[in-house]
């Protein structure tokens, strides 16, 4: 049971963040959502996956999946620690984050904004020179990225790559692609193509290929919101007029697939 | 060779720890039960056990051992281990002690002190003579030994390597023929591990790993009082182990939202330098002291002071200077290791940070001399609430939160005692 003097803490610690300004709120035009989260191994070459470890349960019910990379010439000295937790929803990304930052010492952080940086729907910095750990939040998923290694890295760089990963921006990806290996190949079905204001539409995306290896699914679209409904997802309709709906499918080794459907919203 | 030694149970009794070793296992992936030792071990480190000094005393210490006879013509034997014996010191060796002795006389105390908790011998002693019997297949079962001679008791927290010379003969008064060599690295402690140690179940995570053992019981080596071991354990994690206060967000490493503590990536840590890195907050600070000073039978919980006070200048972890930390020269909260129910007047430890001893720890911003303090056994607060702000000077009580904060509004008083933090526990992270 939370305590009153918690959840007074807790809406002063909102306060100092400046949440009422940022608070389920997204950057851009797409709405978008991310399931099944995973960096791709080579997205932050030349540093390379130490470990990976998903926590099916963690914060709000989320999954959460932790990496270390490593730099192969300083693997002790030069390493990355990449939280990413994966909320049901924007709003709850947001909670999240306020419940990350509840656990520092410090009573604030600086916004990225103030940093001459833009990441994420609502970014924070580290006190000090050198930007070595930074939390942000980008849709469904709140990341938590800092330097672990003896030698201290500003890490807002590969904040800004993964937060275009995020994004839905696959350049990167395409560059990298392995010749040989596997596409993903997915199948994606909605219940309708066309909705009410505020009405649903779900939407199943499933292995095309049953032997296919766990891939990432992001969901963007204009004109509403995606959630997560048990192993599916539903689009919100909310705004009257054409929306395309885009699934992109990413598997650990950077292989990218993509669907687009047009939708309307009557 | 006519008797072959094939195993020892030090922890024969799993639901006792009074007379016989205690639960433990090696670390999160492997467990230990006993036989500690079976035949083809051959280095200590292989052969693990641990012992409750507070819980065996006054008893007798048994250990059971079993045997095969080669010659079907023995049925019984008299069986018994002694110490290694003595090795031989050159002259030339003592001729030196003599003239350090003459030099230093209270070398000879010391002397007698490692005579006393007998150093250089086995710190369980020797295995008493017993009569073991041979079934037809030619083993024995497993057979109960006394030990006697010991210095588990005297010689507090420790760990102790330790060799166990076995001898034979088939008639009392008859001379001893030794048989086998046996290795064994042991752990004594004070009490039986606190939380988040647990006994019972058994085999289970909780159970004391010898990974930590194996390092607290350097740490607090000698020690024999709770205080003095918690005192020793937080001097050892603030300054020997390499860690620094994570001056960009206060943010923990080794613990996780679950409340857990990631206690084999920080023995990754310790082990290679790598794990989750050397920067670290309160919460991996307190949770480190807790988890291990609780293994050697402290009875300390990961307790918070909340929230959002204004600092004095303090000396984090790892750092050479006198500062605070953040850019609003405030802590949202602060965790140490506690003591009692982690009240206001209960002590406190804490290896996160140094505050300033002398009698005006409130000088401006890294202006003021300052006497560094390592924070062990000192109250959170000898004052009582509420507290009249400003606190005169000279300032000379040994009163934690009061060197810790500053002597304004927003500081002494904002920090109170609030106890552990909720899913803990009680303080007593759950190792992982």
């Amino acid at each position: 049971m939370i305590s009153q003097a918690h959840s007074d803490h807790r809406n002063k610690v909102k306060e100092r963040y400046g949440f009422a300004a940022w608070g389920g709120k997204t950057r851009g035009p797409e709405a978008g959502l991310t399931r099944n989260f995973l960096i791709p191994w080579k997205y932050l070459s030349p540093f390379k996956v130490e470990r990976q470890e998903v926590t099916p349960v963690s914060l709000r019910e989320g999954r959460e999946v932790t990496y270390i990379f490593i730099s192969p010439e300083a693997p002790k000295d030069e390493r990355l620690l990449i939280r990413v937790w994966e909320c049901d929803g924007v709003a709850t990304a947001h909670e999240a984050l306020i419940d990350v930052v509840m656990t520092f010492m410090a009573t604030s952080l600086p916004p990225c904004s103030s940093l001459d940086l833009e990441i994420g729907d609502v970014c924070f910095g580290s006190h000090g020179n050198r930007q070595v750990a930074m939390i942000f939040a980008r849709n469904n998923l709140l990341i938590d990225i800092r330097s672990l290694g003896l030698r201290k890295l500003a890490v807002s760089s590969y904040a800004a790559k993964l937060d275009q990963l995020i994004g839905g921006d696959l350049r990167n990806f395409l560059v990298m692609e392995p010749k040989d290996s596997k596409p993903v190949s997915f199948e994606f079905q909605l219940s309708s193509d066309t909705a009410g204001v505020d009405g649903e539409i779900v939407v199943k995306v499933a292995a095309a290929d049953p032997g296919v290896k766990d891939f990432m699914v992001l969901l963007l679209g204009t004109g509403g919101t995606f959630m997560p409904r048990g192993e599916d997802f539903v689009f919100l309709a909310k705004t009257l007029g054409s929306h395309l709906l885009r699934i992109i499918a990413v598997n650990e080794e950077g292989q990218v697939a993509q669907q687009e459907r047009t939708i309307q919203v009557a | 060779m006519s008797i072959k030694l094939l195993a020892i149970k030090f922890n024969h009794d799993p639901n006792s720890h009074h007379q016989d070793a205690l639960n433990i296992r090696r670390n999160a992936s492997e467990e230990i039960q006993a036989p500690e030792w079976v035949r083809g071990m051959s280095q200590p480190e292989d052969s693990l056990a641990a012992y409750a000094l507070k819980e065996i005393t006054g008893n007798v210490i048994t250990i059971q051992a079993k045997f095969e006879r080669l010659d079907p013509l023995i049925n019984q034997v008299y069986i018994q281990a002694t110490n290694p014996p003595p090795k031989l010191l050159p002259q030339s060796f003592w001729k030196w002690l003599q003239q350090i002795i003459e030099k230093y006389p209270w070398v000879k105390y010391f002397l007698l002190w490692l005579w006393f908790i007998g150093y250089g011998k086995n710190v369980m002693g020797e295995v008493k003579d017993t009569l073991v019997t041979f079934d037809p297949s030619g083993e024995s079962e497993y057979v109960p030994f006394e030990l006697q001679y010991h210095f588990l008791l005297k010689r507090g927290i420790g760990r102790h390597p330790m060799e166990w010379h076995w001898q034979y003969r088939l008639q009392p008064n008859t001379p001893w023929t030794s048989f086998d060599i046996s290795k064994h690295l042991i752990f004594t402690v004070l009490q039986v591990p606190t939380g988040p140690w647990t006994q019972q179940p058994y085999p289970d995570l909780q159970n004391p790993w010898t990974e930590v053992l194996d390092r607290a019981c350097q740490w607090a080596a000698f020690q024999s009082n709770a205080t003095s071991t918690a005192g020793a354990i937080t001097q050892y994690v603030n300054e020997k182990l390499g860690l620094a206060y994570d001056t960009a967000h206060g943010a923990s490493k080794y613990t996780d939202l679950a409340n857990n503590f990631k206690l084999s990536d920080f023995l990754n840590y310790l082990k290679t330098g790598a794990g989750l890195g050397n920067i670290v907050n309160c919460t991996d600070c307190a949770t480190i002291v807790t988890t291990f000073a609780n293994a050697v039978g402290c009875d300390l919980m990961a307790s918070r002071m909340q929230w959002d006070f204004e600092l004095t200048d303090i000396k984090a972890i790892g750092s050479s200077i006198w500062d605070r930390p953040f850019a609003d020269d405030s802590f949202a909260y602060h965790e140490v290791a506690w003591t009692g129910t982690g009240g206001a007047g209960d002590p406190i430890f804490d290896a996160c940070l140094r505050v300033d001893g002398d009698d005006n720890p409130w000088g401006p911003p890294g202006g003021s001399p300052h006497s560094e303090l390592l924070p062990k056994d000192m109250p959170f607060t000898t004052l009582a609430n509420p507290v009249k702000i400003p606190l005169a000077t000279p300032f000379t009580a040994n009163s934690y939160r009061e060197r810790l904060c500053a002597n304004t509004a927003g500081g002494i008083p904002n920090c109170q005692a609030a106890g552990p933090r909720i899913g803990t526990y009680n303080g007593r992270r759950r190792v992982i």
